[in-house]
């Protein structure tokens, strides 16, 4: 079983199965292109930086491509109804102890870094999912945004925004 | 293996001219650091170093990720999470669009008018009135079915919605006017201009049409654009009723026609000539046109039928029934280029 390391932004290594990496587009190029695969490369001794995940983010992106390992790997841009994904269970288990935090959207932008389609397809309807029926003030409650607009202002967004209510 | 191994193994010269002088700098310049810097220039670099990095919040996320979690809400939820905060709004209003499976208008004599945008399914179908802010969202819209009926004798539907739909972008037009009203074909001219109609099916219905109507109806259809198909229908009332439609459908304008759609066109009753008929059929062996249905008086079609070629022919023609308007014997032609579609259906 051939290893490939990859080394987050702090440093830690990641020693991974080489298969696994094919879920990630960004790592995928990057073997191709610098003959890893070859015979003649010693992969192990060429340890890949990423310099935009952190060590506990890139630990779940592992983790979650472990249990993925084997799933077809989406190619091109996502043409399918974006309304009709469903989140998996296993997936939503995944996703839920970090929800509404900041790890979780690491995790996103790391997918999205990454290019891990699937992950990231889930990841942002995961996040999807909680805006769903929420009106703006709750949805800056619960992901602890700041309320920048003015009295004002909010009174105009809801007189525009009233038929959605 | 050595940096000096893994230099052949890397295959610099597979690499672009200023790729490789860009790498072999580095080396020089940097030879502890070379396997870093290669890799870095294939990896996008992070914007700022870790210990920099501050946390991530929603409102914080690059813009083509909250644009894809935008795509998967329904219209409600996408306008209620642009009421979160300041750059969502911006962003729901700029690069966001939104997607309806239909948007159906009915507008009624006194100014009584609705809108109702079906979304992902009927049950998350919205009515609402026509605003400026309902203006608004249909700035970034797109519509599988755009289906307006106008019951109005004033220009209001076209002031209101030609501009309402200005940029609404729709694969399917379904228009009725059930009244007539010379602001009904700027109304349709507005609704087709600065778009790119090539996949977009048409069906237009005249419930109403009067006499004042064929000239400006015929001066629109010879202007007609190129679209995926047109389907044409004309309602008569009334046992004096005139079938305005065969003054509007002529040799002239059903030639024009078949040049423009690109797979289907139904025109309703003309009064076209056998020669005018043959001009068609021909043209359809230079067009993608598969389909041409009009109806015309009865010896017509009997004529047409008979004067065809039959053998070794793209196009094959059919008779439908036997109809009458105004006393006078009509009868339906088919012609198209799937005729395994039609083996059942003549009535000859």
């Amino acid at each position: 079983m051939v290893l490939i390391t990859l080394v987050s932004s702090d440093e830690q290594n990641f020693p991974v199965e080489r298969e696994l990496l094919k879920q990630s587009g960004t790592i995928e190029t990057l073997i191709v292109n610098m003959n890893l695969d070859d015979e003649d490369t010693d992969a192990a001794a060429m340890p890949i930086p990423l310099p935009n995940v952190k060590g506990d983010v890139l630990e779940k992106v592992i983790q979650w491509m472990e249990h993925h390992k084997g799933d077809p790997v989406k190619e091109g841009d996502n043409e399918d109804n974006n309304a009709e994904i469903v989140v998996p269970q296993w997936d939503d288990d995944f996703f839920k102890p970090a929800m509404y935090g900041s790890k979780h959207l690491e995790l996103t932008v790391a997918a999205s870094y990454l290019d891990i389609k699937n992950l990231l397809t889930l990841s942002c309807k995961a996040i999807s999912n909680t805006f769903k029926g929420k009106t703006g003030p709750q949805i800056r409650e619960e992901w602890g945004v700041p309320n920048e607009f003015t009295p004002e202002e909010e009174e105009a967004i809801r007189k525009e925004n009233e038929w959605s209510e | 293996m050595s940096d000096c191994a893994s230099l052949q193994a890397l295959h610099l010269h597979t690499l672009p001219l200023p790729s490789s002088l860009f790498i072999l700098f580095s080396l020089l310049f940097s030879y502890p650091s070379f396997t870093a810097s290669l890799y870095s220039f294939y990896l996008p670099m992070a914007e700022s170093s870790p210990a920099e990095r501050k946390t991530v919040t929603i409102d914080a996320l690059p813009e083509d990720l909250l644009v894809g979690i935008f795509d998967m809400l329904c219209l409600r939820d996408q306008t209620r999470l642009a009421a979160c905060c300041t750059r969502l709004r911006s962003i729901k209003q700029h690069k966001v669009s939104a997607k309806f499976d239909a948007v159906v208008v009915f507008w009624c004599y006194k100014a009584l008018k609705k809108a109702r945008c079906m979304i992902h399914g009927p049950k998350d179908e919205g009515q609402f009135e026509i605003d400026e802010s309902t203006q608004r969202l249909f700035e970034r819209t797109r519509t599988n079915t755009l289906e307006i009926t106008i019951k109005s004798v004033d220009d209001r539907p076209h002031r209101i919605l030609s501009p309402l739909f200005n940029s609404l972008q729709y694969s399917s037009l379904e228009i009725d006017f059930t009244v007539s009203e010379e602001h009904n074909i700027p109304l349709l001219q507005n609704l087709m201009a600065n778009r790119d109609l090539n996949e977009a099916s048409f069906a237009i219905k005249w419930s109403r049409a009067m006499h004042e109507d064929i000239e400006r109806i015929r001066d629109f259809l010879v202007e007609f654009p190129i679209v995926k198909s047109l389907d044409l229908t004309w309602i008569y009332w009334g046992a004096n009723s005139e079938s305005l439609s065969t003054e509007v459908i002529t040799d002239v304008v059903l030639l024009y026609l078949v040049g423009r759609s690109r797979e289907e066109l139904i025109v309703g009753e003309g009064d076209c000539t056998v020669g005018g008929l043959m001009h068609v059929y021909d043209g359809m062996n230079n067009t993608r046109c598969r389909l041409v249905r009009v109806t015309v008086r009865r010896e017509i079609a009997q004529e047409f039928h008979q004067t065809v070629d039959e053998p070794d022919r793209r196009v094959f023609v059919f008779l439908g029934k036997n109809t009458s308007h105004e006393l006078i014997a009509m009868q339906q032609i088919v012609m198209t280029k799937q005729p395994e579609k039609f083996e059942n259906w003549s009535y000859n």
